[in-house]
Parts: C-alpha cells; structure tokens; sequence
C-alpha cells in the first residue's frame, strides 16, 4: 500500500537551533500514529512539516504522494486537515458557521447546499457538539471549542488528519470519545497522525507510535516496543514503570517516586 | 430542514438590517439638507430637483445655490467619508481579529493625513484634489500594511493597539509640525487632520474622494469570505486553503484606498471605525459578506447625523465633526475595553 504520509530524514533548523534532527516516519491509510515525546522535543515542528506551513531544512516530506511545502494551499486543504492544540478565544461565529468553515475547500465541486449541510451536521454529532450548534464560538469552554475544532478538521474530509494534541483539554470520558472518533475515521480509511502528551491514551488508542526526544526519533513501532520503562525514564527525565494494562492489550505507564526507583 | 430555515430567517434578517440602514441613511441625509445655517424647507428641495432636473423652468431661488454648492456636497462627503471609515474599520477587525482596531487607533487615518499633505504640495496652487487624495490612500494603505508587519511580531491584542495609538500620535505630531510651519490658505488646518471637519466640501473633492471609497469598499468586500475564515486563526484559513498573506495585503490596500478618501473628503474623523462595525455585529452577526455593506451604510448615517448636530448645535458657528464622534465614541471604546479585560471578548 502507498503510504498516506511518508517522511524520510526530513530535519528542520531555525537559527543555530535543530528543532528536528532527521526524522522519519510513515503512516498508511487507515492508520493512526501517535506522536509522543517531552515539551520542546519537536511534535509540533514535525507536524507543521507535514501540514506544509514549514519546509524541511533537509530530508522528504511527502503527503498523498506531494510535497507538502511546494502544493498550492487551495489544494493541499484537499489533501490533509490539521488542528492546532488552542482555537481562536475571539471568534464570533457560531458553531455551526466554524464547521461549515471546515467545507471551504468543497465549496466549488458540490452544487447541492444540502450535501454539505448534512456533512457539517454529522461531524458535529460525531464529536458530540451538536447541542452547541448555535451557540456563539467564544462563549464555549476550552474544551468544547476544541471538539469543535475536530468537527470542523473532519467536515474538511481529507485522506490524512494532523491533529495537535486535540485532547489537551478534554475530560478522561471525552479524552476516550475522541479517540474513539479517530478510530473510526481511521476505519473509513483516514490516515490519523496525533500529538497526544498522554502516553496512556496512545498506548491505548494508536495503531504505532513515535516517540521523538529533542528533535530525534527516539524510538518508532507499536506501542509495547516503544513505551519501556527504561526508555520513558530516560526520555522523561522521570522515573517510570511501565506495567501490562489490567484490561487492555498495551502497556499502562505510571510514574513512580525517585526513591522506588524501576523494579 | 430546520437549519435550513432558520438560515433563511438569519438572512432575511440580516437584508431587513441593512434595507433599515439604508432607508435611515436617505432619511438623514434629506434632514442634513434641510438643516443649518440658513433653514431650507422640503418644497425648496424639490424645486432645485426638479431644476437640475430640466423639470422646471421657474427661475432660481436663493436657496438654490446653498443647496447645490454647499449642502449636498457636505452631505454628500459625510455619507462617503463615513462609508469608507465603516469599511475601513470592520475589515480591520477581521484582518487582525481585534474588535477594537479602528483606522484612526492603529495610526492609518494620521498616515493619511500626511500622505494628503504631501500630495497637496505636489499639486499646483488650484489644482484637483485627486493627488492629495491619492497621497492619502497610499500613505494610509502603506501604514496599514506596517501595521500587518507589526501585528506578526506582536501577539497581544491589547499592545497591537498601543503600538498603532503611539505611531499615530507622532504621525499626528509631525502633521501638526508641517501644517503649522507651512501656514498656506491651501492646507486645512490641523483641526481638520485632528478633528475632521465637512464644511470646505466641494463637488471636485467628492469626484475624488467617491472612486476612492467605492473601490477600497470593492476590493475588501470581494475578500467577505476570506474575512469570515480569519476569524479561525491565520494558519487555520490557511489550511482550508486560504492564501493569507495575499488575501490580507488585498484587504489593507482596499482599506487604504477607503481611508485614503474618507480623510480626504472629511479629514480624520475618530470611532466611526470602531463603533459601527461593533453594533452592526452586534445587530446582524459576524458573517463578512452582510457586514461590510451593513457597516458602509452605517458609518455614512453616523457621520450625516454628527454633521447635522455639527452645524445646528452652535449655529452659526460650527463644531468639527470629530469632536462629537470622540465624545460619542470615547466611552464607547473603555467601556469596550473593560468588557474585553473581564471575558476576553
């Protein structure tokens, strides 16, 4: 299968700093990769490669087969949608307008209005803000405007999703709701990259992960391969036990005191 | 559908809002003819129609002259100059995603106004105001452009503003400096760079001015759409595939060319800007394509209806328009920023 994101080596320098040392990595349709790692270490950088705001100082970028950095912006919105972890706070439009906004892209290939109507309504009821619909965007909470940033990344339907941690907000049961949204959307063939700063939920919910520690690629597999006791204390800076979860098949990781040190 | 429905009650709405606009907007601006100095009554009115008309062939009337060579171009500018400001202003707003941008707050207007003063030194003694006018498009679009510059580097909202304040105040200074020095009957006096003022308007200003509005109004209302997407942030238009940098240089050249006009016909009139794009998102909502018009037509009304106090209030002497836009508008703009301070908008 061609991958949906394919980026090889790529690196990114800004002044004497390298944000992103030589990472690669790849993602086919269907797919959900995890992007992990400590504050400062890249996650963001990386993402804003593959999304096109950024070009790579070196290596590959390539979604859907174009590089991201050299595509007209008009079509590249066709390509990939991507949320970035804090909305707007001032913005006045409604709900419903911001997802709508979300079909921009689309506005010229379909004539039937209702077709896009119906798209806007069933991302707002698959990220659970359809009771919000006509509720103006700034008097929502964090939380809320931040599904609803999800609803509108997934009215955009493109075949790869770069989301930046699109749980940072969110309580534990619409953390898990999220997840399971992009499960689906995975389903349906959606290649899904997500910062997530919750290794728990990765492990839990990725089909891969990368786990990136001052701008390299730490480690790149499934989630048990990745998330080791003895990595994760060392990436951290924090001692950590990682422990088979007690209901899931995937590693649970704990943070411990100092003093108990790894078993 | 329901949504469906109540889309077409928001629209129908929004067109009641700006056909209430701009019946208000006629309303005023036959009681600016009627009002001032001299009192003219309704059928004086149409009796110069009919005259300019070719209608009538009954021989003039004093009130005539008052009415074609003074009236109607005052009331004519006020309604230009407070369209383009009302643009102006909500394209402002949507450009930097600060409700309390205003021409004259972020220092375009006092660019303008230097840029008119040059091109007045530029045209010969008795020329036509286009120069000037041109002058003051291009330095207005040239400092709303700096301002984009600026707005990159400067995240907050409430210092974007102070920075705009700041280069206007020494913008105004060397205004001040210049039209005090040069001392020329040809220059308008620094009340009208500070205060504005619509009692020098002319038919060949308007000529001037009114291409200037209407295509600064064009050129921003063309880019409705992109406005509208702003609001979710410039690198999320971007990624719906919104050409960002370009689209906004469009936008601040239409508010140049608006502005540019507008201090030319009424030199710099404050908070019409501010507060018109305010209510009218208040009244009809945030959507771009209904706010531009709404806010031209608006800010034409404000302005008519300041003039009119203007010139009645202390008749015969008049009272800059400016004065009762900033006494209007003053408390308008820290009750705004009290409000932004509690909720963050």
């Amino acid at each position: 299968m061609k991958p949906a994101v394919n980026a090889e080596r790529i690196s990114y320098r800004r002044d004497s700093a390298v944000l992103v040392d030589g990472v690669s990595l790849k993602a086919d349709p269907g797919e959900i990769l995890g992007i992990v790692g400590p504050n400062g270490a890249g996650k963001t950088t990386l993402l804003r490669i593959l999304a096109g705001d950024l070009a790579p100082s070196a290596g590959r970028a390539r979604v859907q087969g174009v590089d991201p950095s050299r595509t007209p912006l008009q079509e590249l919105a066709h390509l990939r949608a991507y949320l970035s972890p804090k909305g707007v706070s001032e913005n006045p439009f409604t709900v419903r307008d911001t997802v709508t906004m979300g079909r921009h892209p689309h506005r010229r290939a379909v004539i039937d209005p209702g077709h896009h109507e119906a798209i806007v309504e069933s991302a707002m009821e698959r990220t659970d803000v359809i009771h919000l619909a006509e509720r103006v965007m700034s008097s929502l909470s964090t939380g809320e405007q931040q599904q609803v940033g999800l609803a509108r990344v997934i009215a955009q339907e493109t075949p790869v999703l770069l989301l930046d941690e699109p749980t940072s907000s969110l309580d534990i049961g619409h953390q898990e709701k999220v997840m399971q949204v992009l499960r689906s959307l995975a389903r349906e063939g959606t290649a899904v990259l997500v910062i997530l700063h919750d290794l728990n939920l990765a492990a839990a919910h990725t089909d891969r992960m990368i786990l990136l520690n001052a701008g390299l690629a730490a480690a790149t597999g499934l989630a048990s391969e990745v998330l080791t006791t003895e990595r994760l204390s060392a990436v951290y800076r924090q001692p950590i036990e990682v422990v088979p979860h007690p209901h899931r098949p995937c590693p649970l990781v704990l943070t411990i005191d100092p003093a108990d040190g790894p078993r | 559908m329901t949504q469906s429905a109540t889309a077409t009650d928001r629209e129908s709405g929004r067109l009641a809002a700006v056909l209430v606009l701009g019946t208000g907007l006629l309303g005023l601006m036959v009681v600016g003819l009627l009002s001032g100095a001299v009192a003219i009554n309704p059928a004086d009115l149409f009796h110069m129609l009919g005259r300019r008309l070719g209608l009538t062939d009954d021989p003039q009337r004093l009130t005539d002259s008052v009415l074609w060579a003074i009236r109607l171009p005052r009331v004519l500018a006020g309604a230009v100059a407070g369209a383009g400001l009302g643009v102006a202003g909500a394209a402002l707003q949507g450009t930097f995603r600060n409700h309390i941008a205003d021409p004259h707050l972020v220092g375009i207007s006092p660019a303008a106004g230097l840029g008119a003063v040059a091109g007045i030194a530029l045209t010969p003694a008795g020329g036509p105001p286009l120069v000037m006018m041109l002058g003051a498009a291009a330095a207005g679009g040239g400092a709303a452009l700096l301002m984009r510059r600026i707005a990159k580097r400067v995240i907050e909202s409430n210092q974007f503003i102070l920075v705009g304040l700041a280069l206007g105040l020494a913008m105004l200074a060397w205004l001040g400096a210049i039209v005090l020095a040069w001392d020329s009957p040809r220059v308008p006096t620094f009340t009208f760079w500070v205060f504005g003022g619509l009692s020098g308007s002319t038919w060949s200003a308007l000529a001037a001015g009114t291409p200037l509005v209407l295509i600064g109004t064009a050129v921003v209302a063309t880019s409705s759409r992109s406005l509208d997407l702003l609001s979710l942030g410039e690198s999320e238009a971007r990624h719906v595939g919104v050409n960002v940098d370009r689209v906004i240089t469009m936008i601040l050249i239409g508010v140049g060319l608006a502005v540019g006009g507008a201090v030319g016909l009424g030199g710099a009139i404050g908070f019409v800007g501010l507060i018109v794009p305010l209510i009218v998102r208040k009244w009809i909502g945030p959507v771009h394509v209904w706010l531009i018009p709404a806010s031209a037509l608006g800010g034409a009304a404000m302005v008519v209806a300041v003039d009119i106090l203007a010139r009645t209030v202390a008749a015969p002497i008049e009272v800059p328009v400016g004065l009762f836009t900033a006494i209007l508008g003053g408390p308008v703009f820290v009750w705004f920023l009290m409000r932004v301070g509690r909720s963050r908008l």
